[in-house]
């Protein structure tokens, strides 16, 4: 699928987004009986994908020169650190905001704090995905070609 | 001594974004600088621009030159001695440098051709590099012959179009057309495993249709002429003027305007700076006779 720098830019904000307005739209809570499990899972789940984030950034700094350099003066470097910078704000907001949920806040307003956590996660999940897509296809890359 | 080698020189046409302030105020900018803060890194390599001139009565344009660091230089032998280094100081390198004019007015660029020197790719990404602006850009056209361009027009039936490109490389033009970085990068890990595609389209010329969405394309193939990093090696096209007419070829590259000069007088193995403006002010005088240079 071909998409345009602008998209890809903007693609996790605007699926997060969306689906944070689907689920206040749809009146959406999480589940009363699992809450507390599904809140320590997804800080979890937002540790381990900052974690994997900070080692991608190693794996950014390993790349061969010739690569790396190719980047620099085209000017996607730029976007690439942009979207881990991205990613793993994404994560970290995932754990701050499920930590928010064990406090008042879910209790005062469940469908708005629903709505936040889903539409965070959506966006962490994406931009990860957006990062780890572009990493794969940098290893895939062969120096003297580029 | 006179120069074996003959001097190709071509004609460009500098286009420079609204953004962008005018090239005569950053090579005025750049002629204040001491030369060691004139250097730039282009790639992997260093540019500088080593003379600067302003117009003046006896000079209508300004007189450039550009030279390239090369780390690695060449030898030097007799006919019955093998081939050996040439000694260098310690803070001296090699060198390669292109004699450029440039005529504010015209917009028109005069440029040696330097196979080893610094050619219009990388002279284009120099002069951007001091701009200061990441949005916009100067580019150096090459002018084709007028009489192909007028060929260019008239035909009405294009039969064939052909050209050899360079597989796509890592390079800013990705990130100017807005393309992603995902689809940049799998189109650079599929790309075909050789160094050049050659293309060719034949096209039915009894079907109008076909001819006529071509020609609405034709303008961004000859585009590709204008590919500032030699990645296009062959781009011909063919076509007629009328139905039942000859087939005409037009080569986009081999028609380039260019003027030749043969042996120039030699100064310490090398054409001086001053011979080599010289037959670039000829060359615009000749142009700009002939009413290319307006």
């Amino acid at each position: 699928m071909r998409h345009s720098l602008t998209y890809e830019r903007w693609y996790p904000t605007m699926f997060g987004a969306a689906l944070a307005f689907v689920a206040w739209l749809l009146d959406f809570s999480l589940p009363d009986d699992s809450k507390k499990e599904l809140l320590s899972a997804t800080i979890t789940i937002g540790g381990i994908l900052a974690g994997f984030l900070g080692t991608a950034k190693t794996i950014l700094l390993g790349l061969p020169r010739e690569v790396l350099q190719r980047l620099r003066t085209s000017g996607y470097l730029d976007n690439l650190t942009l979207y881990l910078g991205e990613a793993m704000l994404g994560s970290l907001t995932v754990a701050v905001i499920s930590v928010g949920g064990f406090f008042w806040i879910m209790t005062k307003h469940p469908v708005l704090f629903a709505s936040a956590w889903i539409g965070v996660f959506a966006y962490s999940i994406i931009a990860f995905w957006r990062v780890s897509k572009i990493m794969l296809l940098l290893l895939r890359l062969d120096p003297n070609k580029v | 001594m006179r120069s074996s080698h003959p001097m190709h020189v071509h004609l460009y046409r500098l286009t420079e974004d609204k953004a962008l302030p005018h090239l005569a105020t950053i090579l005025g900018q750049l002629a204040r600088k001491p030369l060691e803060d004139r250097i730039c890194k282009i790639g992997y390599q260093e540019f500088r621009l080593d003379a600067v001139l302003q117009p003046d009565r006896h000079w209508p344009t300004w007189r450039l030159s550009i030279c390239k660091f090369r780390s690695e230089g060449p030898g030097r032998a007799k006919r019955d001695t093998p081939s050996q280094g040439i000694d260098l100081d310690e803070d001296e390198e090699f060198t390669e440098d292109t004699a450029l004019l440039f005529d504010p007015a015209s917009k028109m660029m005069v440029a040696q051709y330097n196979h080893h020197g610094p050619r219009s790719g990388s002279i284009i990404d120099y002069l951007n590099a001091w701009t200061g602006i990441d949005t916009a850009i100067y580019t150096m056209a090459p002018q084709l012959n007028p009489n192909v361009q007028a060929r260019l027009r008239s035909k009405k039936q294009f039969t064939r179009v052909a050209f050899k490109v360079a597989p796509a490389m890592i390079t800013d033009a990705w990130k100017r057309n807005n393309v992603a970085m995902t689809t940049m990068l799998e189109d650079q890990a599929n790309a075909w495993d050789c160094e050049w595609i050659t293309v060719v389209v034949s096209l039915d010329a009894r079907n109008p249709q076909a001819t006529l969405s071509v020609r609405d394309k034709l303008r961004s193939l000859v585009g590709l002429s204008h590919e500032s990093r030699d990645a296009v090696k062959v781009l011909k096209v063919s076509g007629r003027d009328e139905a039942g007419m000859r087939i005409d070829p037009i080569d986009l590259l081999a028609e380039r305007l260019e003027r030749t000069y043969n042996g120039l007088p030699l100064n310490r193995r090398r054409v001086a700076l001053d011979d080599r403006w010289k037959a670039l002010h000829d060359a615009f005088d000749h142009w700009q006779r002939d009413g290319i240079i307006r």
